[in-house]
């Protein structure tokens, strides 16, 4: 496994490739992660070319002892898209579109079930199981207590077991 | 521990995290909790085949140069396309660097008013005491406490000694001895401990070592006062964590008479099931209020800032100043004869630990 600071060091000195290969790598698990938060693809792609942007253009902020390097990223995309979100006028038609288009669009029960998940939920469940982010990264990126984390992610296991349990038995 | 209690630590476990030995042997053995955790287990498996569904496309490729910023040709290309008066523009820019410097100004002063130092004594990993220092107010010229600690009792005291610039210079008592011991026994303990001195500097970690224990560790900031309730963070949070009890300025109402009002003190549990407030009123006695049963307790109805119960027919009541904890059932023992838990029968005093070691220090008082 490729150690972040070494990666971090290089990126930070302006080396492009060690970049690229950072950015093939999570580029494609970004936008994944951040299609679940907005909803859109485009918007996910968006949002996902601009935090990649901003993190070559300023590569600072990232302190290793505190998480990984991926962590980081993420973390970085999702203030992006909560400030996405902020920008959406609530209750607008854009925004329920992007919520409807994601529905149609999701190709299991499982997906389907976590669509139906308010954004903070299905942020940090994505966050946890899919990327692994340790307790103390989430506590990071969401600026919340370790504590907090725990108890969050458990209403949020509860929410989407209640849903996805419906979802199969009305398969 | 029912499965209610017990669902967030089944949670925690899908997360390879370790939880109470409670929650461990109650999941063991409940068919129940047992399902939830293979629905789960299930769900995240479920979430990551989602997930690799969604990252089947590559990245786009991209070309990475990196952006220069062109101060000189933004600044023509801004005076040239201007379309406002240029003199207004420059008297624009005049008034905000005069502002600008007013800012600055003022927030020296504030930063000079900072007379309050704030630090976070690590004694465990999830466990941070608060504790104010002031320069001005003396009643927060030190802090101090005994803490049940890896099977022993750890004491310290902090004293803010002097300032210079930015950092401040501590005194520090530690005392660590294994086994229960009263508080007075501790405090006893300390008058003999050579206090240390140490420079801290905000921002930066202070290692104290501790003598049979090892050490804890202290970090802190400037404040322009020392907060109320400060070990509780109640400026950011007002929510009691999943397993705590918080007793916020706490009164205990025997009907409708006072029987101790703590006037401003405070208390806060660890974040553990068996977490426990007690309270020593002398003529009264000890009253032990626990997130889990004990021999002998009464059941207490928990609502927001109260819990109200019943020993021997007679009404009693904690109220405090925000919320005590997050379920609505709480345990209260007011064992026979037992001392404060800190030794002294003569006043009336008030603390938090884990139910177990604060009844055998009460039964040690005796």
């Amino acid at each position: 496994m490729t150690d972040d600071r070494e990666v971090w060091k290089k990126i930070s000195r302006g080396n492009a490739d060690a970049f690229d290969a950072f950015y093939r790598e999570n580029a494609p698990r970004l936008r994944g992660f951040l299609r679940q938060v907005v909803g859109n693809p485009q918007t996910a792609e968006d949002i996902a070319q601009d935090t990649i942007t901003d993190m070559w253009n300023r590569p600072n902020g990232f302190q290793p002892e505190r998480g990984t390097l991926r962590g980081y990223l993420f973390g970085i995309a999702k203030k992006q898209a909560s400030e996405w979100w902020r920008k959406q006028p609530s209750g607008t038609l854009a925004a329920e579109e992007e919520k409807s288009l994601c529905r149609t669009e999701s190709a299991s029960i499982m997906g389907d079930a976590l669509n139906r998940l308010p954004e903070e939920q299905r942020t940090l469940l994505w966050l946890r199981e899919v990327e692994g982010l340790s307790y103390a990264e989430l506590a990071l990126n969401l600026e919340i207590p370790v504590g907090t984390v725990r108890s969050r992610l458990f209403a949020a296991r509860e929410a989407l077991r209640k849903i996805w349990l419906r979802k199969r038995v009305e398969a | 521990m029912t499965c209610e209690e017990a669902a967030e630590f089944v949670s925690a476990l899908c997360d390879h995290e370790t939880i109470p030995q409670a929650a461990a042997g109650h999941i063991g053995a409940c068919a129940s909790c047992q399902s939830r955790l293979r629905e789960y287990i299930e769900m995240g498996v479920e979430l990551r085949r989602v997930a690799s569904l969604e990252s089947l496309e590559e990245a786009r490729p991209r070309a990475w140069e990196k952006r220069q910023a062109n101060l000189s040709i933004w600044w023509q290309k801004g005076w040239e396309t201007m379309r406002i008066p240029r003199i207004a523009f420059a008297l624009l820019i005049m008034g905000i660097v005069g502002l600008t410097s007013g800012l600055t100004l003022v927030g020296v002063r504030a930063h000079a008013h900072e007379a309050a130092m704030m630090l976070n004594v690590a004694l465990e990993p999830d466990h941070v005491i608060p504790c104010g220092l002031s320069f001005e107010d003396k009643k927060y010229s030190d802090c101090g406490l005994s803490y049940g600690l890896s099977g022993g009792m750890l004491t310290y005291r902090i004293r803010l000694l002097s300032k210079e610039n930015d950092r401040v210079e501590l005194g520090i008592k530690t005392y660590y001895a294994q086994g229960v011991h009263s508080n007075e026994g501790a405090n006893e303990a300390m008058k003999s401990v050579p206090e240390r001195r140490f420079w801290f500097e905000p921002g930066k970690t202070l290692q104290i070592d501790v003598d049979k224990l090892g050490p804890i560790t202290v970090t802190g900031k400037w404040l322009d006062h020392v907060p109320y309730f400060a070990e509780m963070d109640l400026e950011h949070n007002l929510e009691p964590d999943a397993n705590q009890i918080r007793m916020v300025s706490p009164i205990l109402l025997k009907g409708d008479r006072v029987l101790y009002d703590v006037g401003g003190g405070s208390a806060t549990t660890a974040n553990q099931p068996d977490a426990a407030f007690w309270m020593y009123v002398p003529g009264s006695g000890l009253y032990v209020l626990s997130l889990a049963p004990a021999k002998n307790a009464v059941q207490g109805h928990v609502a927001e800032n109260r819990v109200s119960f019943e020993i021997d027919g007679q009404r009693y009541q904690f109220v405090t100043a925000a919320p005590i904890m997050r379920g609505d059932t709480a345990w209260v023992l007011h064992p026979a004869g037992a001392h404060s838990p800190w030794g002294d029968s003569k006043n009336p005093s008030f603390g938090a630990g884990n139910l177990d070691p604060v009844l055998a220090s009460a039964e040690a008082g005796k």
